[in-house]
Formats: C-alpha cells, structure tokens, sequence
C-alpha cells in the first residue's frame, strides 16, 4: 500500500506531540542537529524531548534510503502541556505551560565524570506563573514572542488564555537566571491564541474572538488596529506567524482549517486565503503548523 | 452528594450528606483536583460535610480500597456506592456510606487519621497502557485506508507472482494486511525494552501474521499455503532449544562431528524445515576430514537439496516425484554402515522425519505448533484449508493445548476456521486485534454482515443487531476514547461503524472533559465533522457557563453565541446595562471589543455593541453619526424598553449641539419627533419601569454631568426636544 506521503520520513516521538522547534545550533560543525518537541494531552505525564538528528550519506541514495537518522537524547517532564516553545540561545529556551507558566530551560551537556547514559541534560531553570483568571485558576499561557532585532537583551511577551500580555527579560547573573516580569496588560477580554512580533514597535496577537488585534509596544493599552474577516468572524483564530522576509505579511490559522493572509498595512480586507485542511482528516493537525509553514514558503500552501 | 443512602440508626451526619455546591459539581471538583489516578500521590482535597449536629471531613484517597477492610464494617450498615464523574468517560468515585463502629480501627495517611467513611476512592474503569498508544494510533493510519472503495487504495506492488490469484479487492486487502503486520513489528522493535509490552505485541503478531496467512494474503489461494505456514512459525515461534547464539557457534565449530548437540539441533532444524540445516551441513562437509561419516552427511546434503518442491510440479506429479524421492531417501538410509553408531542413528531418524513418519516427527517437537508445521512440511506440503482442519485434530490429540493461553486457543480456533469464535478469544489478548481481523474478515467476507451466531451471543449475553465487525469496532473505539490522548482516534472508529457509531458519539462526547480552550475546540471540531449539532450546543453551553462563572464574559458569549442561546446572551447583555444603568459607567467595552459580531448577531449582544459605538463617536465628537446610531437604536426597538430612558437621556448633549452657534442641528424633523414619541411611550404607558430606572440614574447623572435635575417628566428632555424643533423648522 503506498502511502499518500512517500517521501516524507516518521519518527516516533514520545507521547503526543504539541510543538516541534530546531535548537540553535551553536556550532555546524558535527553535522548534526537537534530538536526538542513539546506534548500535550497527556494528563500528567507530559514531557519536553531532546532529539539528535543525523544527516547520513550513502554514494548512491536509492527511493527507500532515508538520509536523516534519529536519536532520542533525553526527556524532561514539563508541568502542564507544552503550548509554545521558543530558543532564545543555543543553549536556552522558554516554554508556554497549559498551567499559565512560563519556564526557562537549559539543554546542558552531561558532566562526562557522572556515568550517565545521555550526552545531554535539559534542566529546568525557572518557572513562573504568569497566567490565570481572576479567581486563581491557572489558565494556559498561549504563545511566546522575542522582540527583533535585539540580540543582547531582548524584551519576551507571552500570552495566554486570559487574553493578558506578560512583557518580562531574562535577567543573568553568574549563579543566577530569573525571570523578570515588569508589565502584565489585559488587552483582550477573550482568549489570545497566539502571538507574533515583527518589529520592535509591533505586537500581533490573535485571538479566540476572531480578531487580528495590532498593537504598539509602546502602547499596549489600546489596539493599534483590529482586523476580523467579516465572513468568518464567528471562528476562533488560533494561530499567528509573519513573513520573514515582509514583515507586513502575516498569516493567521483559523479554528475551522482556513488559513488568511493579511498585510498590517491595510487591515482593512485580507490578502489571501487558503482552505488547507479537508474537514474529514485526522484531527492531530491544527492549523498552527500549516500557517509556519505558509511563512516559510513565502506564501505558497504546501499540502 | 445525593445518593448517600440513609442509615436508619445513624447518629452521624450521613442521611444529609451534602457536599459544597451541587452534587455533581462536587465530584467533578474531585477529578479536577486529581485529574489523574496515581498510587502514592499526595491527597490534594478534603471537603467538610456538615450535617445536622456533626462536622466530619471526607478525604480524597489516593491508594485502592482494601477489600479485607470492608468486611469490618457490618453488611447491614454499610452501603458501598459509585458515582461517574460527570465530565469523565472513565472515571468513578467509590464512597462507603455507614456508621462506624467505635472500635473501628483508624487509617493512617501521611499522618491525618481519618475513618472509613471519610474517604472517597477514584477509579478508572479501563487503562491503555501509554506504550501501546503508537500502535493504536498507527493502526488507523491504515485501518482509514481499508476502508475506502479498492480502486481507491493505491497499490504499491505490481501485479506478479501469487496476485494472479487475486481479484483487486483480494489484492488491496492483501497489502493492507501486510501494511498491518509491518506496523506491529515496528512497534515492536520500538517496545522492545519493556517485555510486558513486548510479549503483548508480539501474541499480537502472532495471531496477525497466522491469519493473514490463512485467510488475507495470497498464499491461501495458491499452493504455497504450507511454506507460508511454515514461515510463520519460523518466524513467530523461534526454536527454544538452540538460540542463534547455539546454532552459529555449532555452524563455526571446528570439529563439528564431535560436538555433541550438533545432531539434535540439526534434526530441530529439519522438522522446523529451516534453511539453516544447508548451512549447517556444508560446514560440516567443509571440516571434516575424509571419512564414512563425512560421506554419510555429503549424501544427506545432497538428499535435502534434491527434494522436490511444490512450486516445480503441478498436480498428481508432485506427489509422484516426492514418493520417488523419499523411496531414494529410504534406500540411503538403509544401506548405511557408520561406525560410529549414534551419527548413524541420527542421519536415520533425519531421514525418517524428511519421509515423514509421523512417530519419529512428533518425538522431536515440542509444542502442537511445531508438530502441525512440522506434519506440513515434510507430509503435506500442498495442504489446504480442510486438509489442515483434519491435521490440527490429529497433532492436539498427542500435543493438548494450554486450555488458558488465550494466543493458543485463537490460533487453534483460526486453524480450525472458526472465526467468530477465534475473534471472540482475541478480544481478550487485545481489543485492536478483535477489532482489526473483525473487519479485514467482514471485508474478505469471511464473516456475514448480519447474523451472529449462538455462542457470539452467549458470550455477552445480550443481542446486538450490528455485525462482528461493528460489535468490535464499537468495543475497541469505546476504549479509545476514555484514554487520554488518543481519544480523537476512537472518535474515527466510530464514523466506521453505521449502526450505532453514531449514537455512540453522541453520548460520548458530551462527556469529553473540556479543561482548555485547545482541548474544546478539537471537541467542537469533531462534532462539526459528524455533524453532532446538539452535541456541540451542550458542549459549548457548558463551556460558556464555566467562563460566567470566572467572569470571562468574552469567551461566555462567544460560546453562548456559538450554542445559539439567546436567553443567556440577553441576560448577560441585561447585566451590562443595568451596571450602565446603577453606574453610568460602560463597564463591558473591553468585552464587547474582544467579540467580533458575525452577519447575524444576537440582538442584545448587537445592541450591547451598538451602544459601545454610540458612546465612541460621542466620544469623538462626532455628533451627527451619533444622532443617527442614536434614532437608529430607539427606532428598531433593538434597545430593551427598560433602557429607553438611558437613551432619552443620552439624546440630550446632541439636542444641545445644536444651540451652540455655528453648529448643524443633530436631529431633523423627522427624528426629533420619533425620539419625542418614545418620550411619551416612555414617560406615560411604562411609568412605572421609567420611574424605577430614572431613580438610578439621578444618583449619578446630575453629579457627574452638572447637567440639570432629571425630573419625572424628563421635562429637560422635553424641553430640548421643542428647542431642537423650532432649529430644524428655522433651518
């Protein structure tokens, strides 16, 4: 039976995977890289992974021959799902817990004195809750964004279920990694699913309410601009990524599979848009994935 | 927790036992609190029970009730009850209601002391193990393409070889079975550190790749049955004497005539029919030195590599030539003079299995497995189905059957043809087989769509309607679905069954605990998918309340828009004008700025934004839209009645614009007398409502506005009205 995906090749990670992000290499000169993946929905047993992947060469590449092979390196358990994963280093990055925290890991090479069996550590750093509704409970901390074109201490946000945006720096000192929180903005009454930040001025989040809300840092009170799609402002958006390479292109993912690109010049009626999930498939797929995907072939829906 | 039943001579508390908040609430406060069922985890709630004139606690416990514990408390004073979580598919709570006997020994727990009937214990009714989640989830992958139409699967193999015998549904059937096998393998070698899982799967493979054999590949309709056979017992029963580790270091020993075991192993190779024995024999040939032993076994090689084979004859012709060859066999054997005389005896029992003498094969097997290939092999290489049935009988007489081994009992079920029976032990090695051969059987109608047999019903005892098929599929989807993470899967087996898939959905998805937003909105997908619109109405019902209750009004009426419930969204938007009304203050615009309106907003929900944009272009001063917005909302009786005189008084820094000079006049004619004419609705046939409303607003109005007294009247209202009037007539 062949399968509709032939050259694409699986590996089998550990539970159910949420998100999926390369680690910074600091080097390429092993040749290998690596990829921590996030789950979700495993109740209490969800986990942060650390995979190695080689590139293999053979001299004469046949049809079944997979160039990558695939290592598990090691496992962390994450408190909550994993929502959001971001790399702020090569070495360290923040998670977006179900349970309205944000965390900072450090991947870390093994102490080759200890006689452990994995090469690498990921070892939780800080943690802090950021998200939850008014009465105490935890709500889900939704996506992380890194201001741009900072490199030596960028401002991160995160949002979250409680449609609040968290603006904190990671604050390093020689023994000591914190988190440093110095504004929290309720700027949306309903849920903000995702966030994107293009430029140094712009903040770009969406939310459940179908709304594409603009916003200037400088200001976070009050949206800049607010786009809905008029003939699908019922549906939740639930994610965000913009172009690159213009970054007044940004693309949304809805709750119903369909995928809008806006220019955040003119919020006034979407550029294009794309049905990119048959509603009948296998439902582990959520829009978030296809719309990254959108931004990385410049505007071309790959599936 | 309502149905704690009453003990008649109770003195404590238990007849109204109640816990805070609503009985269901309460144990749905359990499972959020312990979402999941773990030995040795900390107790994370206790709730008071406060009776009529006693105060106890009850006590989330962690560890399973004991059963010897129970039998202390009297039967006739104690009750023990469940109770299923309301938004759990699989999780119950158990709590024994009774009086306590005074010398009742108290349990200790981290220290807390609390008695038998202070505690509750949590349950899940099933348990997928976490390993076998990849298979089950694998699994569908192919299981989706099985079911489309055969001209609809994409073949990978061209026709060739023993297809010819098939027709294309056979021949889709046949890679998909085979796409099966290559899944469980792969599983397996992916569980193989944890040999509880391992062996699970690989009685899995087992009973697979024996039916796939028998009944799904291509071998059964050609004459290579046997030799299937016989590889799949090579392959799913690896001979227990002699490990690969023995048979290599026998192979590459240097003296092999004078390894002891080498002829015992030889001879399990050959009633295994394994191509091993070549290499072995050439080995021995290749060391040894010249000499009757030697040339003794150069016969035997030479024997064994001119047996006939099924593949080279047709018909009569192969059993011609296989008699002929075991005549020379024969002959061999009897003409041989070895000095040695335990390689003689050897090289003769060899001969008298390869002849197939049924006394000599069934000594050295040892399991019927072994014995019934071993029969195959060397007698009945072109068996077929029936002639199997009657082998299978023969070898059980002399081999019996682990009658608890549930793997053994399939697989002899399965020999013997009896499929409804064999589906039925699988049930109990695992539920994604039954299921899976349950529907590659129906597919190859091995099973009939309609009618169940007798002893299929005796099993459980009630009559289903459905086929085998969906009686599994329904079991094994059921399963899915009350496990975390692949409960989405279990949704897709049950769009796959016709007769009662759907319903089974429906009860099921209500039930589906909605603990986040990400979680609700797969919930919600799936129901759009099967079209479950009630469902999805419950569903987002429960959710938009959940959000009223945090004051999340936002995501409460996205939800409650989404349930089409128009009471609730009125009654919220109510909330919010009678705050208006109390305050003067527009408490709900980050609300309603949060809400994106579709094309048919609800009308209170709409008038709520309508509002909000009234106040905005006053803000902005731009009085002539706000005026219309104004005349708009009176005229379409989208505003509720009881908020007419807020409007009323709103009108009034518009009616005034216009006596600054220079400035257009905001109201015409027209609707200068519309808002008169809600005034006099307003002021004489709901007075008294007008009355109650204009009380709360002076409380704010004139303190805040400097604004004039706002008498009973609204007389300044009035007033303005005329002073507008006279305007629009003078312009």
């Amino acid at each position: 039976m062949a399968n509709d995906n032939d050259n694409i090749q699986a590996y089998h990670v550990r539970g159910k995977v949420s998100k999926v992000r390369f680690v910074t290499p600091a080097s390429y000169a092993d040749g290998s890289v690596f990829a921590v993946t996030g789950t979700w929905d495993e109740e209490q047993d969800n986990t942060l992974s650390l995979h190695q992947i080689f590139r293999t060469l053979q001299p004469f590449p046949t049809s079944q021959f997979n160039p990558f092979r695939t290592k598990s390196v090691t496992d962390v358990k994450h408190e909550g799902e994993v929502r959001d994963l971001h790399f702020l280093s090569h070495d360290l990055f923040l998670t977006a817990s179900s349970l309205g925290r944000i965390n900072l890991f450090r991947i870390a090479e093994s102490d080759p004195k200890t006689q452990s069996d994995t090469t690498h550590k990921i070892k939780l750093e800080y943690s802090n809750t950021t998200h939850g509704s008014d009465t105490g409970r935890p709500l889900a901390a939704t996506g992380i964004a890194v201001e741009p074109n900072n490199d030596m201490n960028p401002e991160i946000a995160s949002v979250g279920e409680d449609g609040r945006l968290v603006c904190f720096r990671i604050e390093e000192n020689q023994n000591d990694i914190a988190v440093a929180i110095y504004l929290q903005e309720q700027i949306d009454a309903a849920v903000i699913n995702g966030i994107s930040w293009p430029t140094s001025k712009e903040i770009i989040v969406v939310t459940s309410g179908g709304q594409l809300k603009k916003f200037d840092r400088r200001d976070l009170r009050k949206s800049a601009a607010v786009a809905v799609d008029q003939d699908y402002a019922a549906d939740s958006l639930t994610a965000v990524a913009c172009n690159p390479s213009q970054i007044t292109q940004i693309a949304v993912g809805s709750s119903s599979g369909l995928v809008t690109v806006w220019d955040s010049k003119n919020l006034s009626k979407p550029l294009k848009q794309f049905q990119v999930h048959r509603a009948n498939g296998m439902s582990y797929e959520r829009a978030n994935c296809k719309a990254v995907r959108i931004r990385d072939r410049d505007l071309e829906v790959g599936c | 927790m309502s149905n704690f039943s009453s003990q008649e001579n109770g003195e404590y508390s238990w007849t109204a036992t109640h816990f805070p908040g609503e009985s269901t609430e309460s144990i749905s406060q359990i499972d959020s609190g312990r979402p999941h069922f773990s030995l040795g985890a900390e107790t994370s709630r206790s709730w008071s029970v406060n009776g009529r004139d006693d105060h106890r606690e009850i006590h989330l416990i962690d560890s399973s009730a004991e059963e010897d514990s129970l039998p202390k408390w009297p039967d006739s004073r104690r009750t023990v009850a469940t109770k299923f979580a309301p938004l759990r598919n699989n999780k119950l709570a158990i709590y024994i209601a009774a009086k306590e006997p005074t010398d009742m020994q108290v349990f200790q727990f981290e220290g807390d002391t609390w008695s038998l009937d202070q505690r509750i214990y949590e349950y899940a009714l099933t348990d997928i193990n976490k390993l076998q989640r990849s298979l089950y989830n694998d699994g569908y992958a192919v299981f989706a393409v099985a079911q489309r139409p055969p001209d609809a699967i994409r073949l990978r193999s061209k026709m060739g070889g023993d297809s010819v015998f098939l027709n294309a549904h056979e021949r889709a059937m046949d890679e998909i079975s085979t796409e099966y096998s290559s899944i469980i393998r792969a599983h397996c070698a992916r569980v193989s550190k944890f040999p509880e899982v391992k062996r699970a799967t690989t009685d899995i493979y087992t009973v697979w790749e024996l039916c796939r054999v028998l009944f799904m590949g291509s071998e059964r309709k050609s004459a290579r049955l046997g030799s299937a056979l016989i590889g799949w017992m090579n392959e799913c029963f690896p001979i227990e004497e002699f490990s690969k580790m023995d048979i290599t270091r026998l192979r590459e020993s240097p003296q092999p005539l004078e390894e002891p075991r080498l002829w015992a192993c030889v001879q399990k190779l050959i009633v295994r029919n394994n191509s091993l024995v070549n290499k072995m024999l050439e080995s021995v040939i290749r060391s040894s030195e010249i000499s009757a032993e030697r040339q003794a076994v150069e016969q035997l090689y030479g024997c064994l590599n001119t047996k006939p084979r099924i593949e080279q004859y047709y018909g009569r012709e192969f059993d011609y030539r296989l008699g002929q060859w075991q005549k020379t066999c024969r002959d061999f054997a009897d003409s041989l003079e070895l000095s040695d005389k335990n390689t003689q005896d050897s090289i003769i029992t060899i001969v008298n299995i390869l002849c197939a003498d049924m006394q000599t094969v069934f000594q050295h097997c040892s399991s019927w497995q072994e014995a019934l290939i071993a029969w195959i092999a060397h007698g009945h290489s072109n068996v077929s189905h029936a002639e199997l049935r009657e082998l299978l009988e023969a070898v059980l007489q002399t081999f019996p059957l682990e009658e608890n081994n549930y793997v053994e009992l399939a697989l002899r079920a399965f020999l013997r043809v009896e499929i409804e029976e064999g589906l039925g032990i699988c049930e109990n090695i695992d539920i994604w087989l039954a299921a899976h051969l349950a529907d590659m059987f129906q597919k190859l109608k091995f099973v009939d769509t309609s009618t169940i047999n007798d002893g299929f019903l005796s099993i459980n005892n009630i009559q289903p309607q459905c086929s085998l098929r969906e009686y599994y599929l329904l079991n094994y989807a059921e399963l899915l679905v009350t496990s975390t993470s692949v409960w989405q899967v279990g949704f897709e087996y049950f769009r796959h069954c016709p007769l009662f898939g759907r319903s089974y959905m429906q009860q099921l998805i209500v039930r589906m605990p909605t603990d986040s937003e990400w979680k609700t909105q797969k919930i919600l997908n799936i129901c759009k998918v099967n079209e479950l619109h009630e469902e999805a109405r419950i569903i987002c019902k429960r959710v938009a309340s959940k959000h009223m209750e945090e004051k999340r009004y936002a995501s409460a009426i996205l939800y409650y828009t989404r349930a089409g419930d128009t009471p609730r969204l009125t009654k919220i938007a109510h909330n919010f004008l009678d705050e208006y009304i109390e305050t003067g203050e527009l408490t709900y615009v980050n609300v309603i700025d949060s809400v994106s309106l579709c094309e048919k907003p609800d009308e209170s929900i709409n008038f709520l934004a309508q509002y909000r944009n009234f106040h905005e272009l006053l803000k902005t001063r731009q009085y002539r839209p706000a005026g219309q917005a104004l005349v708009d909302m009176l005229k379409s009786h989208i505003a509720p009645r009881r908020f007419w005189p807020i409007l009323l008084i709103n009108s009034l820094p518009l009616l005034r614009q216009g006596e600054n000079p220079g400035e257009e006049v905001v109201f015409n004619a027209e609707e200068n007398s519309e808002v008169l004419r809600i005034l006099q609705e307003v002021t004489s046939h709901h007075r008294e409502e007008f009355l109650a409303c204009i009380e709360k607003v002076r409380r704010w109005y004139k303190g805040d506005r400097g604004y004039d007294e706002i008498d009973d009247n609204l007389t300044v209202v009035r007033l303005a009205l005329a002073k507008n009037l006279s305007r629009t007539i003078w312009h």
